[in-house]
């Protein structure tokens, strides 16, 4: 059985969780924890495949290794440069009252977060505010439909470059840089360029910050699995993320950061070593995600020496779909997703109407 | 018969734009992927069609899908393609596709790197030239080691292709920056009697009044075939070996 678990964004890059024959042969350290194995739900996200349901659970995560569970249930994680367990599996497992206080400590930190960004954002131009109606009809009224469309052409363009990176675009940057002296024409620009990312590119531009004005695309159309390399190129970076984000969200949504060293540490990813695919995995974890809003870092108060937590990123919170993470998980543990019911709840929350949308499961 | 813009031309688009250039076959497989994955209609000898759609809607934001050749092998490629007006800020701001990725002395040797090629006769510079120019430049100056692996992030981001310590540009770099490159270089810059199109790698008419240029590939399809070549322009005789004309690897990935 196989699934395909998807980050939906425009640079299409998916993890794959393809099945893998073949076995490792490393003795078993640690026992699958107690959860009642209940009826496989094989729900198929590739394309029209039919899951055959075995004894034998094979799924691999790009860049990371792979889950194997065997038939004495217990479970084996082998990657290409190893050859031991890991209890990482182990660790999607906690107790109910463990769930209740990491989600208490969530809608606090969510509270949070509304107001302030993380220290390393700088603050929205103060020297911009947003023109009224009437001014943005006065400023219309001055200029020629080809400037409009000429500005709004840059305003595309200078998105698609900044987006190329993730890194999230600041509308003081927009203004600085591109929209410039139009600037008192900007919410008319910025709607016709909302409309232009969705006819032509079917990219769905988001304000994720809408007190420091900051802006992502997403995509609107869902990664599926093309016939040749051009069609889905892989990232293991990716793969690493969605470990990272499924143990956050398995977790209630918020994690210390040596939770997060450990699990990787266990799958041979050493934050303190330099890594064959990542390279610095603390910078690429702590910065880069951080920095492509995939992951929140934040500092835990009163703590010597410091400790901090992380969360879900804004980014996160748009393109990654909980419901696939936690079918993945159920895959892993041969679980009905809905046994976890907290998770399963947050996961199909209807008021989660930021998620991308992904069209019919295939 | 202007298509109607749906999600399979967004899905072909945002590959396009994930991959920088993609060969024609891979733009036929493609087009077919698109189509079946959002139930639109699909026929094979519609791809320009299809692409005319999408450019139809690219063209305000002086966007193109555009065809050109590989000076190397001859066959054709499709990718994404900016007019000048964004092309000639290079210079200067911060808007064009290159600039996120590359610090301003980079780009500033990347242009230089582009000064040498469209300089040079055989549409290449080598490394010792392009080392030698990193000692030349006005922003802030890039050791040997930096240089060299400059030159391989922009060979893996697809602006050049190397062969035995040769630096040419790459197939997806000629389409996208020609009206950049016919603006900057217009004196300069080698054009295909053939094809009409600039050229880098190509032969020359060796006749001192003529001068003449054609691609590789072109003068291959050209003369294929004739005992005697001669130059289509001032009728010398073609000098020049002429090269095969190249099959495009069969690629069958279904």
């Amino acid at each position: 059985m196989s699934v395909t678990v998807q980050i939906n964004h425009h640079n299409r890059e998916e993890i794959h969780v393809p099945r893998i024959t073949g076995t490792r042969g490393p003795p078993p350290l640690l026992q699958e924890s107690k959860s009642p194995t209940l009826q496989n739900k094989t729900k198929e996200a590739g394309a029209g495949k039919t899951a055959s349901s075995t004894g034998d659970l094979n799924i691999s995560v790009a860049g990371i290794g792979r889950f194997k569970k065997q038939a004495t249930g217990e479970f084996v994680f082998g990657a290409e440069w190893m050859n031991t367990v890991s209890e990482s599996v182990v660790l999607l497992h906690f107790s109910e009252a463990e769930r209740v206080a990491m989600t208490q400590r969530k809608r606090l930190s969510t509270a949070r977060q509304q107001g302030t960004l993380g220290t390393q954002e700088e603050d929205d131009d103060p020297t911009f505010t947003q023109p009224s109606t009437s001014q943005v009809q006065k400023g219309l009224e001055k200029l020629t439909p080809a400037q409009v469309d000429q500005k709004t052409a840059e305003v595309v363009q200078y998105f698609l470059v900044k987006d190329q990176k993730k890194l999230p675009i600041r509308r003081a940057d927009i203004v600085k840089h591109v929209v410039k002296e139009y600037r008192n024409i900007y919410p008319e620009i910025m709607k016709r360029v909302t409309r232009t990312f969705d006819q032509v590119f079917g990219l769905k531009l988001v304000e994720i910050d809408t007190k420091n004005h900051v802006y992502i695309l997403i995509n609107k159309l869902e990664t599926v699995e093309g016939p040749s390399s051009i069609t889905s190129p892989t990232n293991p970076k990716m793969g690493l993320l969605f470990v990272i984000l499924s143990v956050i969200f398995m977790k209630g949504g918020v994690v210390r950061e040596t939770l997060i060293w450990n699990t990787l540490k266990k799958l041979r990813v050493d934050p303190g070593e330099k890594h064959e695919d990542f390279g610095d995995v603390k910078k690429l974890v702590t910065d880069e995600f951080v920095r492509q809003r995939y992951l929140e870092f934040v500092r835990i108060p009163h703590t010597e020496p410091v400790e901090h937590e992380f969360h879900w990123g804004q980014r996160a919170d748009v393109e990654v779909s909980k419901a696939k993470i936690l079918e993945f998980m159920g895959q892993l543990h041969e679980q009905d997703p809905q046994s976890w019911s907290q998770q399963y709840r947050e996961a199909h929350s209807t008021t989660d109407s930021s998620q991308a949308s992904t069209s019919s499961q295939r | 018969m202007a298509q109607q813009m749906g999600d399979g031309h967004r899905r072909f688009l945002q590959t396009m734009m994930a991959n920088g250039v993609v060969d024609e076959q891979g733009a036929r497989s493609l087009h077919q992927h698109c189509c079946e994955t959002h139930n639109t209609q699909y026929a094979r000898d519609k791809l320009d069609d299809f692409i005319a759609a999408i450019n139809s809607k690219l063209q305000p934001m002086f966007m193109q899908i555009r065809k050109g050749m590989s000076e190397d092998n001859g066959q054709q490629y499709y990718a994404l393609f900016y007019t000048d007006t964004v092309q000639v800020n290079m210079a200067e701001t911060d808007v064009t596709r290159m600039s996120s990725d590359y610090a301003d002395n980079e780009l500033e040797l990347f242009r230089k790197t582009m000064d040498l090629i469209v300089g040079s006769e055989s549409g290449k510079a080598s490394s010792t030239d392009i080392l030698n120019s990193a000692d030349t430049l006005t922003t802030k100056k890039l050791k040997k080691s930096e240089t060299e692996h400059l030159l391989n992030r922009l060979v893996h981001g697809q602006w050049l292709s190397e062969k035995r310590g040769e630096y040419t540009l790459s197939t997806r770099c000629i389409i996208e920056m020609e009206p950049y490159i016919r603006t900057m270089y217009q004196d300069q810059v080698k054009v295909c009697q053939i094809c009409h199109n600039i050229a880098f790698q190509c032969q020359i008419c060796e006749n001192p009044v003529c001068g003449i240029k054609i691609h590789n590939p072109c003068v291959a399809r050209y003369f294929k075939g004739r005992s005697e070549p001669r130059c289509p322009a001032c009728d010398d005789f073609w000098p020049h070996e002429i090269p095969e004309i190249r099959r495009p690897k069969s690629q069958s990935r279904k």
